[in-house]
């Protein structure tokens, strides 16, 4: 088995006028859980499908599974897109089976194998219901079986989150974590971040059809953390040239809390001592509160990908130097 | 190949394993034929023939009454049994040279001709007949009438022997039977008629004679021989086969387009997508709603050759032409298929379709409507220009070669089946095209000048 699942070399997809996805590289190591991350509109489900074989890029090569599509491993690829949908009137086992047989699944034990599935996914008795008459969070939870049913070495998931009471998506959450004990790869995209943190081992950031940070959760978190000083205050606004001015501190942004008092980020120099700059930062201005902050993934994404201020941000991250951290941007 | 199939079970599955469609395609037409059988049946018992019975009374200023003798002559009761036997006879002649009676075995069955009678026939009872002079007292017989006394009083001026224009006038009762007072209006007309002939100084069974059109006896010279002609076949024949035609491959097609549009609506289509290419889904669409359509086509050609075989009129069907009309289905299938994945595959509604669909239905009903125009000759040059144009070729050949006696020549046919091969690539390829980018397309539905530019990009 070679070690990378994926490998996407410039890949670029134009619809029209648009470019949703521009000069693409990634690298999905065998066995990894990555989350594919990035606002609405990123070009995240345009990569996905052109993974999938359902776009064919214009420029560049993906090559899966060793495979040069997608089209060729089909039956070692399970994958739950983001427009997912069951045959209304068709019963869930017959459903589960059709699917399954599109797979090369041979029909032998196949009825036995989804009925386990069904009991495993908490949905006993449903394999000769029709699937209209399954409740929405049901029928999700059919759709990743269908992705699934087939054991499949690579399993892509589009949104899988979405529509999930907690419960089920705690349940799902463990399926996934079981998938990758089998060494299965798994990529999901999500905007839920906090699930990819719980889930995921490698994040991979798209905004606007460009890759902006790519790598290990650990060497992302070690990247950005403890990189930024939190100062609140009912006047700081007044004070943001002076903390700008700090030994240590790159730049200055202002927070988007709606509902607490006002308040800037001190961006840390890479090699700033944030001890240092939380002192000096209290005796410069007029503060009620500082912090250090502990980069959630939620924050490297907003600060990523944020719209105004993202040339600062994007600058600083690429400043960051280290093996597991690939961050890009032509900024 | 492997997704193809089971794709194409899947949609067959779906389609014709469903109770709509079992409902639609076979119990309702079943129902349909019980329901007509039940009329009929229903309809012998329902009417009894009209008894034609009571006292007549004729106000007739003739000299020697002849209108009154006349009326008496044909009323009688031996007169009416007479009458009865004729027209019976009469039916049973009209029945043996219909259409229909060639589908009776042994000809025309007695059970019809009892039918025809009691729906237009009348009981014979015994009828008075009293001739009053023209200046009898028309109310009081008219009293009389309503009491139900008298059947009906005729009141006859004389000048209608002269005067060919003039009119008569009968009184009958509020509750007289229409078939009785048909019977008596006949009987008068006839009466006045034979007085007016005798009066010219002519026999009146000589004029009859003489005005009696006479019977043609057609028959068709063909190379392979004379045969009688049954002019009836040369309609019924092509139309049934281009209604067959038209059932099986617009239920599919229509199918065809339920099921992409259903697939794209409940965003089940990119699950499946996942599992094969968007070509193994429409050739495994196509061919199990083909499956679809020749059900349909087995189950209603064959009710009609099991029809046929029953009225032993197996030799209206052409038998040498039914692997040609089998190439025609499947042409004429693959062409409407076509278009109709790709519309259902640009559209995520069904009403959505119908805009898009509307001038494929032009192209296609158009031509087939002019043809019924044109059944009598099947050479006509509509027929001929219609036939080398694709898309109704399929629709039109049948029609011309099912027709007994036409004589298309074997380069036509030739020719025409090439060309229409050649289009239904050419709507097969568009259709893959647009099918590959409508298939995940959602939103507004596309224009058709929007499909063309697909066509271009896929």
């Amino acid at each position: 088995m070679s070690e990378a699942a994926i490998k996407i070399e410039g890949v670029t997809k134009r619809f029209g006028t648009k470019t949703a996805v521009n000069k693409l590289d990634l690298v999905v190591p065998t066995g990894s859980v990555c989350g594919f991350l990035g606002p609405n509109g990123a070009g995240k489900t345009t990569t996905i499908r052109m993974v999938m074989s359902i776009f064919y890029p214009d420029e560049g090569n993906i090559s899966v599974l060793d495979k040069a599509s997608a089209a060729e491993s089909k039956d070692r690829i399970g994958y739950l897109p983001e427009e997912r949908g069951v045959y209304r009137t068709m019963k869930v086992g017959e459903f589960l089976t059709y699917l399954a047989r599109l797979k090369g699944v041979p029909s032998g034990g196949l009825k036995r194998k989804i009925e386990d599935w069904l009991e495993r996914l908490e949905l006993p008795g449903v394999y000769k219901k029709r699937c209209e008459e399954l409740s929405k969070g049901m029928q999700q939870k059919v759709q990743f079986l269908a992705a699934i049913v087939h054991d499949p070495e690579l399993v892509i998931l589009d949104e899988p989150f979405s529509g999930l009471d907690p419960v089920n998506a705690r349940l799902l959450r463990s399926l996934i974590d079981e998938l990758h004990g089998e060494g299965k790869t798994i990529i999901f995209s999500t905007h839920v971040l906090a699930s990819a943190e719980q889930v995921c081992d490698r994040i991979f950031l798209i905004d606007r059809g460009k890759k902006v940070l790519d790598g290990s959760i650990d060497g992302v978190r070690a990247r950005f953390d403890p990189k930024t000083v939190l100062v609140e205050g009912p006047e700081i606004g007044q004070s943001e040239r002076s903390l700008a001015d700090i030994v240590g501190v790159h730049s200055v942004s202002h927070m988007r809390v709606t509902g607490r008092a006002p308040g800037l980020e001190l961006h840390l120099e890479v090699d700033a001592d944030p001890q240092e700059v939380i002192r000096e930062a209290a005796t410069r201005a007029p503060v009620t509160k500082v912090e250090l902050r502990r980069a959630t993934l939620e924050d490297i994404f907003v600060q990523l990908v944020d719209r105004d201020g993202s040339e600062d941000t994007i600058r600083a991250a690429l400043q960051s130097e280290g093996e597991a951290v690939e961050v890009t941007a032509d900024a | 190949m492997r997704n193809v199939i089971l794709a194409a079970i899947r949609e067959y599955k779906a389609t014709a394993l469903t109770k709509a469609f079992l409902f639609g395609v076979v119990i309702a037409p079943a129902l349909i034929g019980g329901a007509i059988w039940l009329v009929v049946t229903l309809g012998l018992f329902a009417e009894k023939p009209a008894v034609m019975e009571g006292t007549i009374a004729v106000a007739d200023g003739t000299p020697g009454q002849v209108f009154a003798e006349g009326i008496e002559k044909r009323l009688g009761k031996e007169a009416q049994e007479a009458r009865q036997k004729e027209k019976r006879q009469e039916m049973q002649q009209a029945m043996d040279e219909s259409p229909a009676s060639d589908m009776m075995p042994g000809g025309t069955s007695d059970m019809a001709l009892d039918m025809a009678e009691r729906l237009i026939g009348l009981e014979a009872g015994n009828v008075t007949i009293t001739a009053l002079p023209i200046d009898a007292d028309l109310e009081e017989l008219k009293q009389q009438v309503l009491s139900g006394e008298m059947l009906a009083v005729a009141h006859i001026p004389p000048k209608l022997l002269d005067e060919p224009g003039d009119e008569y006038e009968l009184f009958v009762g509020p509750e007289m039977d229409r078939k009785i007072a048909d019977r008596i209006r006949e009987a008068i007309q006839e009466t006045v008629i034979d007085a007016r002939i005798n009066t010219s100084g002519l026999e009146p069974d000589r004029v009859f004679a003489l005005v009696k059109a006479p019977q043609a006896r057609t028959v068709t010279v063909s190379e392979t021989g004379e045969e009688e002609s049954k002019e009836w076949a040369q309609f019924v024949v092509p139309i049934v086969f281009i209604m067959l035609l038209l059932t099986a491959v617009f239920t599919s097609g229509q199918y065809l387009l339920m099921s992409t549009i259903e697939e794209k609506s409940s965003r089940v289509m990119e699950v499946v997508l996942s599992a094969m290419t968007p070509m193994q889904l429409m050739a495994g669409k196509i061919l199990g709603q083909g499956m679809v359509g020749l059900t349909v086509l087995l189950v209603y050609g064959g009710l009609g050759i099991v029809a046929a075989v029953q009225f032993d009129q197996t030799g209206i069907i052409p038998m040498n032409l039914l692997p040609l009309l089998a190439v025609y289905f499947v042409l004429a299938y693959f062409m409407i298929a076509s278009v109709f994945a790709a519309v259902g595959s640009a559209v995520t509604e069904m009403r959505e379709a119908s805009s898009l669909l509307g001038p494929v239905w032009m192209i296609i009903i158009i031509p087939i409507y002019m043809v019924f125009f044109n059944i009598d000759n099947p050479n006509s040059t509509f027929n001929k220009v219609a036939s080398f144009f694709p898309p109704t070729t399929p629709f039109v050949m049948p029609v011309r070669l099912s027709q007994p006696g036409a004589n298309i020549p074997m380069w036509e046919i030739a020719v025409t089946l090439i060309l229409c091969a050649a289009g239904v690539a050419l709507a097969v390829w568009t259709a893959a095209k647009i099918f590959r980018i409508g298939v995940l397309m959602y939103g507004k539905p596309p224009t058709l000048v929007g499909l063309v530019k697909w066509v271009r990009q896929g």
